[in-house]
């Protein structure tokens, strides 16, 4: 076998080389794409949104410079670094994925998990599943309730980013601060507060709403309805996931060199046109980025959801997580919960295939 | 930006006006569970709200302190974060130096399984966790706990220093080379000390998820002897929700990450200015 490694890569590493002649002219597009992936890198983080403080500070615009020349492969030496994390992986992640597709073609309840039976009945947990109105039910709030937490994270998160980009220094260095200790606060103590701040009899957000306006909402019961349970969930989630949109928003703004703006203002722009035409999409792949990561996060809350209602009222804020979860531990059918588990997996999968396919563009020099 | 002076000064009071307003609606809940904290209970169980304690009591400390296996809880969240930050950090660099440094075979494999297993969302494999360390007797034991905390926090925290090493110039630990100095000799005594930035920043992250972390320690351990979150979770007492007990056990959940996400901003800014990575 010819030993030459660039001819069995599956992806030439000329590519490298080639494209980034091309990609060095673009200026601040490039130094978008650089941002974006670097977050990307630091955001991935399941337990939640994690600062773009490395993205600026350590990878700076001369970053793409460094393509340089890579050394060849010597003998075992990398393989060897990269065993151990391998290894874990493949304990750690693969086998249970294995275990739980594996689970979702078994029965498995109270008395085979005692028994240690293990009985095989195909797809009947899927059936189970796909014919439970209520799967269904959860299945479409979480999608929604995940897109009204993304939706909201992303528009509120842009604007705090230009407002950042227009104030002093001194106020920006205030509302970083806010951020970092929004973004900074564990979500099981963020949940608490918010029980605390929403709650019926002592809540200060109805002590505040019923000094500040007419109506009087002392008592207001936050968490009696659907609706107005899953504006506290929302707020909650939103309140936390904004700061990381908005600094690595902010992050990138300031890659874009303020002629721009100021070329746009005199072919006639409003502030509104400008920020469509020109600035968005210059920051495209980090707007993409962010929003498959808030996709993934949002799809996945539990924390929040667990403290603040557990699915209540009625059932009524349960989210595919809580379902699984409750399916398993609540009514031991881990079967069931096994295959809407899978079912999540997928979901989850599908829904940030173009995210994985825009990071291989972005980083396909890199990578 | 040159171009700072240039722009037009229009719209800057109202900017700094609705600075305030995002600062104080960040901050705010933040607050309130810090002030909520040292409030005496007869100033949290009233309708008659103040917007600031009256009289400062560390009655609500003291209650977190003695709440049942406070201590058990604590330690545990120490011992498992601390674990995990290391290990996955020890672990990542060698993959992240691999990935960054040679060219290999499967190198873009390995890259994409590392991007991809970050989508799978975690929730989803607890049962399957929990099926097998119950098959294995393994249940209730820290150092599995800690174990299965590296199937999230690894990927990421590879993903990350792969960036970070990659941002250092080889040509280095090349001049080094030619100067004398081994391979390793090279990596050790240029581009590890350069990384410092890098790997405070990935070790706080890293850190700061497993503190955080709330499903597998409710469910892979037993009550009484899971992590912070899992107790503040269920913290409740006979006479309903101790507010005050409550926001102290949040505030004290909340300090070590705060604490290090204050230290990493100044850490990361510093390291950056020592111009390391300019190459």
């Amino acid at each position: 076998m010819d030993p030459e490694p660039r001819t069995a890569d599956p992806v030439p590493d000329q590519a490298g080389s080639g494209t980034a002649v091309e990609t060095l002219g673009d200026g601040p597009d490039r130094a978008a794409a650089d941002l974006a992936a670097t977050v990307a890198a630091t955001g991935a983080g399941g337990a939640g949104p994690v600062p773009p403080v490395p993205a600026t500070a350590a990878l700076p615009d001369e970053a793409p410079l460094h393509r340089t020349p890579r050394r060849r492969a010597t003998g075992a030496l990398p393989y060897g670094l990269v065993l151990p994390s391998i290894v874990l992986l493949a304990g750690l992640l693969g086998y249970p994925l294995y275990v739980l597709v594996k689970t979702s073609f078994q029965t498995l309840d109270l008395r085979q998990l005692i028994r240690r039976q293990t009985v095989y009945t195909g797809l009947s947990n899927y059936g189970t599943i796909l014919t439970d109105p209520e799967f269904w039910a959860v299945t479409i709030r979480t999608i929604l309730f995940a897109a009204a937490c993304v939706a909201l994270t992303i528009a509120l998160g842009t604007l705090v980013a230009l407002l950042m980009r227009r104030v002093g220094k001194g106020m920006r260095l205030l509302v970083s601060a806010g951020l970092l200790l929004a973004w900074a606060t564990p979500p099981v103590s963020a949940a608490t507060v918010f029980k605390w701040l929403f709650d019926q009899q002592y809540g200060v957000v109805d002590w505040m709403i019923t000094k500040a306006t007419p109506l009087d909402w002392s008592q207001h019961a936050w968490f009696d309805g659907q609706l107005s349970a899953f504006t506290v969930i929302i707020l909650c989630v939103v309140w936390q996931a904004i700061p990381f949109v908005a600094l690595t928003l902010y992050a990138g703004l300031t890659t874009i060199p303020d002629e721009v703006g100021e070329a746009a203002r005199i072919d006639g722009a409003g502030a509104w046109r400008s920020f469509w035409s020109v600035t968005a999409p210059m920051l495209k792949p980090v707007f993409l980025i962010l929003t498959s990561l808030s996709v993934i996060w949002d799809l996945k809350v539990f924390t929040q959801l667990y403290v603040l209602t557990q699915g209540g009222p009625d059932r009524k804020t349960l989210l595919i997580n809580l379902y699984t979860y409750q399916k398993g531990f609540a009514v031991s059918q881990f079967g069931v919960a096994s295959a809407a588990a899978v079912v999540m997996v997928v979901l989850t999968l599908l829904l940030t295939l173009w995210y994985v396919r825009s990071m291989i563009r972005v980083g396909e020099e890199e990578l | 930006m040159s171009s700072r002076a240039v722009r037009p000064r229009r719209g800057t009071v109202a900017a700094n006006v609705t600075g305030v307003i995002v600062f104080v609606l960040f901050v705010f809940p933040v607050y309130w569970m810090v002030a909520t904290a040292f409030k005496p209970a007869g100033d949290i169980r009233t309708f008659n709200i103040t917007l600031y304690p009256h009289t400062v009591t560390l009655e609500n400390f003291r209650t977190a302190f003695h709440a049942a296996g406070f201590w058990t809880f604590l330690r545990n969240s120490l011992v498992v974060s601390s674990s995990v930050t290391v290990l996955a950090v020890l672990v990542a660099l060698l993959a992240a130096t691999a990935v960054a440094r040679f060219r290999f075979r499967g190198r873009k494999a390995y890259l994409l399984v590392i991007l991809i297993v970050q989508m799978v969302p975690l929730e989803a494999l607890v049962i399957p966790m929990y099926l097998t360390l119950r098959d294995a007797d393994l249940l209730n034991i820290v150092p599995v706990l800690i174990a299965t905390y590296m199937a999230t926090v690894l990927p990421f925290t590879v993903w990350t220093l792969r960036g970070f090493v990659q941002a250092l110039p080889v040509e280095l630990e090349e001049a080094a080379m030619i100067d004398g100095a081994s391979r390793w000799g090279a990596f050790w005594r240029i581009t590890f000390p350069l990384m410092g930035p890098g790997l405070v920043a990935t070790s706080v992250f890293a850190f700061m998820q497993a503190w955080n972390e709330f499903i597998l320690a409710l469910t892979l351990m037993e009550q009484g002897n899971q992590t912070l979150p899992v107790w503040l979770g269920t913290f409740k007492t006979a006479q309903g929700t101790d507010w005050g007990g409550l926001m102290a056990g949040s505030t004290l959940v909340a300090i070590p990450v705060v604490v290090f996400a204050v230290v990493l901003q100044g850490r990361i800014a510093t390291g950056a200015a020592a111009g390391a990575v300019k190459g």
